[in-house]
């Protein structure tokens, strides 16, 4: 956990480190195989793959963090309020049971076609999609929480609810929170690149790690590597992140 | 998890294509051809698409034809034709003995049916309507001549009844289908006949065995029997399905793939020129910072054209110096060599214009107001690589660029028409330069630069009702020198359509028009000979 911490905070800091500007483009050095100037090759507009490479998983990283965060905090607050009443649990588990219907990404399209392309929207719509999931999941482990035989106890004990909920239930929440948390952080990682993949991201041409794929998709035969860097870097991520978050409570 | 495995998927997917395999035959006398867009319709009367008449123009005759060689007017299903003295009356003598796919025997009817159906405000044409002109109607004058009449003068009729999208349709099929059915349906009397047409995944045309009466350029060969044509809107996949054997023809091969593709004996390349306009972006002379001259040529002369060419399109173009081709009718050559890269140029008509950095943060401004233009920039043409490259040329001299990308053209016109642009990149394509009225006529379609000069105007509309190539060469030189000291566009290249066949594909040949393939005489040898 504190390794992959640390590995997030470093791809977010390396940014600064980035050799050269990532928008210079320099038409008469393009398509460059990986040397010493250029570790990572340049692309088709001769920019520096590495240096988009650092910049973008920057941008990547930040706004799958704030997706995540997004879709958790509304979430657990979600599934705390409903868990009080019955009635309106009955009300909520229908609304997203539909939700759930719907393939996130699609979810996530829809909401970007309603608020308008840019960067900040696929951020909120990616992390607007994982918010019917994350909070089900949250509500069935309240649920497991809640029939624990401590809590019926101070139940009849008269302890008030909001007492009940912050210092027992909460409290219990936390593994879930953080195991769960880190998945939904590898959802809004792949789909907030998938949406950078088809064009749905932030400005032209400003690096990110679904950009880049998709710039070199275009250029794959004749230099992978503009491809190869973002591509692994997803694939490790979210590999490490689903293994860790499997090994801590034989998740799934 | 789902969208993951397709994100990262073609990383193998392309990995395993890139292993190169030799071109294979088909052993029918069969051909795939690879088309690069999905139209939204294919009905050449209704459907404005260009890349419709590539499977069509195989599917209709046209009352007359451009030789591609001389590009001058050729007997089609019209022997002979004359023009009153008035340009206003047209008389054609058709030809005899021409048949209907469906057997209906061609006749002055069939052209008349045509042109009704064309002219029928119900049906709502995108193109062939306006190719008309100031049509007016026509007069049956027996089975085998018939006159079309125009209320004024317009020299361009001739070169409209050459396109596809006026190509004579059976006026059986017409009555026998709706105004929608009928492009499923399509029925002419060219050397192929229409299959079927599944939107999306193929249009499939078979050998018209009774064709005897094709133009004179069109030779007698009958190398192939059925074409099916399919669609590849994705252009990082177009070398590989034709390298693989999947195609064995392919439209629009991307530059850099056409480079790696030149070094592939199994495959040959087939560059073709396409009359119209360069690959431009049009400037909004309305919306500040480009409603002032001098801001347009200063973006015109920051621009680095050479570089663009070299790197995105690796050469295979050349610059383009104005608002027409360089192959066009009535080019102005005068206009090779304006407005060539020159920063200095560039920063002195920016100072005069009053813009200095007074704030230090690398952008000129004036009053306090950043120099900042927008461009709107649709997906295809490669225009999202040469707008990041302008981006990048344009910040050297102090201007910042914003990009508006829009996925459609739809979406594309919908943001022209909300005004907020400085430049969008569009184009069309044809041989004459009529094509130029609707960009820069006062209240023209798609005047997107927003400008109106009674001069142009005059011009413009002059150069329609001449039939002289001299004095339409003149009016349309003045034309293109006005249009560009306006600065109303930014020209960057010559359209040049980069074509694969495998190499034992013979006389692989386009029209006049550049972009419809003439597949006739094509047949397939063997590979590599």
């Amino acid at each position: 956990m504190w390794r992959l911490l640390l590995i997030g905070v470093l791809i977010i800091c390396l940014a600064w480190a980035a050799p050269y500007d990532p928008l210079k483009t320099n038409t008469s050095n393009q398509l460059q195989a990986p040397s010493a100037a250029h570790p990572f090759g340049t692309d088709i507009l001769g920019r520096d793959v590495l240096s988009r490479f650092l910049h973008g998983g920057q941008q990547t990283l930040l706004s799958a963090s704030a997706a995540a965060l997004i879709a958790i905090i509304p979430s657990t607050g979600l599934a705390f309020v409903a868990a009080g009443d019955t009635r309106l649990q009955r009300i909520q588990l229908l609304i997203l049971q539909a939700l759930l219907a719907i393939p996130n990404l699609l979810l996530a399209l829809v909401i970007l076609t309603v608020l308008g392309r840019s960067e900040v929207s696929a951020t909120v719509a990616v992390g607007l999609g994982q918010i019917p999931v994350f909070t089900l999941v949250i509500r069935a482990a309240i649920l497991g929480v809640q029939s624990e035989g401590y809590i019926e106890s101070a139940r009849a004990a008269g302890a008030n609810p909001l007492w009940l909920a912050t210092r027992h239930v909460f409290p219990n929440l936390i593994p879930t929170l953080a195991t769960y948390g880190a998945v939904t952080f590898s959802y809004c990682l792949m789909n907030s690149a998938a949406l950078n993949f088809l064009g749905m991201g932030g400005e032209l041409g400003k690096p990110e790690w679904g950009v880049m794929l998709a710039e070199g998709r275009a250029v794959f035969r004749a230099a992978p590597w503009v491809a190869l860097p973002p591509g692994i870097a997803i694939t490790a991520l979210i590999w490490s992140i689903n293994r860790w978050a499997v090994a801590q409570r034989g998740f799934r | 998890m789902r969208s993951a495995i397709v994100l990262l998927m073609f990383v193998f997917i392309a990995g395993c294509g890139a292993v190169e395999q030799t071109a294979t035959e088909p052993p029918l006398r069969r051909i795939v051809y690879g088309l690069t867009l999905q139209p939204s319709g294919i009905d050449p009367h209704i459907n404005a698409s260009s890349e419709l008449g590539i499977p069509l123009r195989q599917v209709y005759d046209t009352l007359i034809y451009r030789d591609p060689e001389t590009r001058e007017f050729t007997a089609g299903l019209a022997s002979t034709w004359s023009i009153a003295e008035d340009q206003l009356t047209y008389t054609f003598t058709l030809r005899q003995g021409v048949v209907f796919h469906d057997g209906t025997p061609f006749t002055a009817q069939a052209v008349a049916t045509t042109l009704d159906r064309i002219t029928n405000p119900d049906n709502g044409s995108q193109r062939a309507l306006f190719m008309l002109g100031p049509y007016e109607g026509y007069t049956v004058i027996d089975d085998f001549t018939i006159q079309i009449q125009l209320s004024e003068p317009y020299s361009p009729l001739l070169d409209s009844l050459s396109q596809v999208y006026l190509g004579i349709a059976s006026p059986k099929a017409l009555a026998e289908y709706s105004r929608d059915r009928y492009q499923f349906h399509q029925v002419g009397t060219g050397p192929f006949r229409f299959v079927e047409y599944i939107p999306g995944d193929r249009i499939v045309l078979r050998r018209n065995t009774d064709y005897r009466w094709g133009p004179v350029f069109y030779s007698d060969s009958d190398g192939i029997d059925e074409i099916e044509f399919r669609f590849y809107t994705d252009a990082a996949t177009r070398s590989l399905a034709l390298s693989n054997g999947e195609v064995q023809v392919m439209g629009e091969i991307p530059p850099l793939d056409a480079r790696t593709l030149t070094n592939n004996s199994a495959i040959q390349l087939k560059q073709t020129p396409i009359p119209g306009q360069p690959l431009q972006f049009l400037i909004n002379t309305q919306r500040f910072p480009t409603d002032n001259l001098a801001i347009r040529q200063a973006l015109l002369y920051a621009t680095n054209r050479d570089a663009i060419i070299d790197s995105i399109f690796q050469r295979f173009s050349s610059v383009a110096w104005g608002p027409l081709s360089a192959n066009t009718l009535y080019f102005n050559r005068q206009l090779v060599g304006t407005y060539e890269q020159n920063s200095a140029q560039a920063q002195t008509l920016l100072a005069s214009a009053g813009y200095t950095d007074s704030n230090n943060d690398g952008i000129l401004d004036i009053g306090g107001l950043d120099l900042e233009v927008t461009i709107i920039v649709p997906p295809w043409g490669s225009v999202p690589e040469v707008a990041q490259l302008l981006q990048d040329q344009w910040r050297t001299i102090g201007v910042r660029v914003r990009l508006d990308p829009v996925p459609t053209f739809n979406a594309l016109r919908e943001r022209v028409e909300s005004g907020e642009y400085n430049l969008v990149a569009y184009y069309t394509f044809g041989l004459d330069p009529v094509l130029l009225n609707q960009f820069f006529l006062t209240g023209g379609i798609t005047n997107w630069s927003r400008y109106s000069n009674s001069e142009l105007d005059r011009l413009l509309t002059e150069a329609t009702r001449q039939v002289e190539p001299a004095v339409r060469s003149s009016l349309y030189a003045q034309a293109q020198q006005i249009i560009m000291d306006a600065a109303l566009l930014l020209p960057i290249r010559d359209y040049v359509n980069i074509n694969g066949a495998i190499s034992g594909l013979r006389e692989f040949n386009f029209d006049a028009y550049g972009w419809f393939p003439i597949l006739n005489g094509m047949s397939v040898g063997a590979a590599g000979t």
